[in-house]
């Protein structure tokens, strides 16, 4: 394994990956297609982005944005539980690559934004 | 809640329509792969469209509803007006355009005119009683994401009584 992604896989936090795949389509009124969740751990590194407040008739709402490297092979619209929280994988993710040339992946970043 | 919802009751509308005239290619003779759906749900259009191959797609939006009561001891009327959505894309197999956005779109239209006709009232006796009719529609089309995608809007009004 390539120096950066040994690095990112000793160090960092540990946290609950969970994909997000999406079934045959279940429900009879909307058509939408059921969603399962999968689980695994895997080792992050965080950075706070923002923590702002959005005011809705209902009640407040925070929204806490972090952005995550990690070299597992995290998609758009997964969750992952960090710290007892759930975060939505917000973009999608933007791959490093050890080599311009050799494309391999070394790790990906995204932005994460919480649900819980 | 299914039997009374008029969002879905306009979606069975449409879906029965296509069952019997479904949309068609650019051949005017091939089914087009066409999916209806609720909006808001999990799936991106990219995925509905390059995934899962489909060609149209149609989606039920919520209702805007305005009440009215003229006259006194007439019961009161809500005009509930559903937006349903059609989107389309351009679509090639093997280099060949077989579906045009546009040509799709009027397609569509067709058949949502029609669909819609043919329900234009509740079954006698039928609970709840509703008229529906198309009251506006709109169309572009619009650079996003990538993807160049042609839409039309059909505000159907159904009136509940």
């Amino acid at each position: 394994m390539a120096a950066k992604a040994s690095f990112l896989d000793r160090g960092g936090e540990v946290a609950t990956w969970q994909p997000r795949a999406l079934g045959a389509r279940a429900a009879a009124s909307t058509n939408w297609p059921a969603v399962t969740w999968g689980s695994s751990s895997i080792r992050i590194y965080v950075e706070h982005v923002s923590s702002t407040i959005k005011r809705t008739p209902a009640g407040d709402v925070t929204e806490e944005r972090l952005k995550v490297w990690t070299t597992a092979s995290i998609a758009q619209d997964d969750l992952i539980t960090y710290k007892g929280d759930d975060y939505l994988v917000e973009t999608e993710p933007e791959a490093d690559t050890e080599s311009r040339f050799r494309g391999a992946t070394e790790y990906v970043t995204a932005t994460l934004v919480k649900e819980s | 809640m299914a039997a009374t919802d008029p969002r879905t009751t306009i979606k069975s509308i449409v879906d029965v329509y296509l069952v019997g005239t479904p949309i068609t290619k650019d051949d005017g003779v091939t089914p087009a792969s066409t999916i209806s759906l609720w909006e808001g749900g999990p799936e991106t259009i990219k995925f509905l469209f390059d995934t899962a191959l489909f060609d149209v797609i149609i989606t039920f939006g919520d209702p805007r509803t305005r009440s009215s009561r003229p006259d006194q001891d007439v019961p009161t009327y809500f005009h509930m007006v559903y937006p349903i959505v059609v989107t389309t894309v351009d679509k090639y197999t093997a280099g060949v355009l077989v579906c045009t956005a546009a040509r799709m779109q009027h397609t569509a239209r067709l058949a949502i005119r029609a669909a819609i006709a043919g329900s234009a009232q509740s079954a006698p006796a039928g609970v709840p009683a509703y008229t529906l009719r198309i009251e506006e529609e709109s169309s572009g089309h619009r650079w996003t994401g990538g993807i160049h995608i042609w839409e039309s809007t059909y505000r159907a009004t159904y009136q509940w009584i």
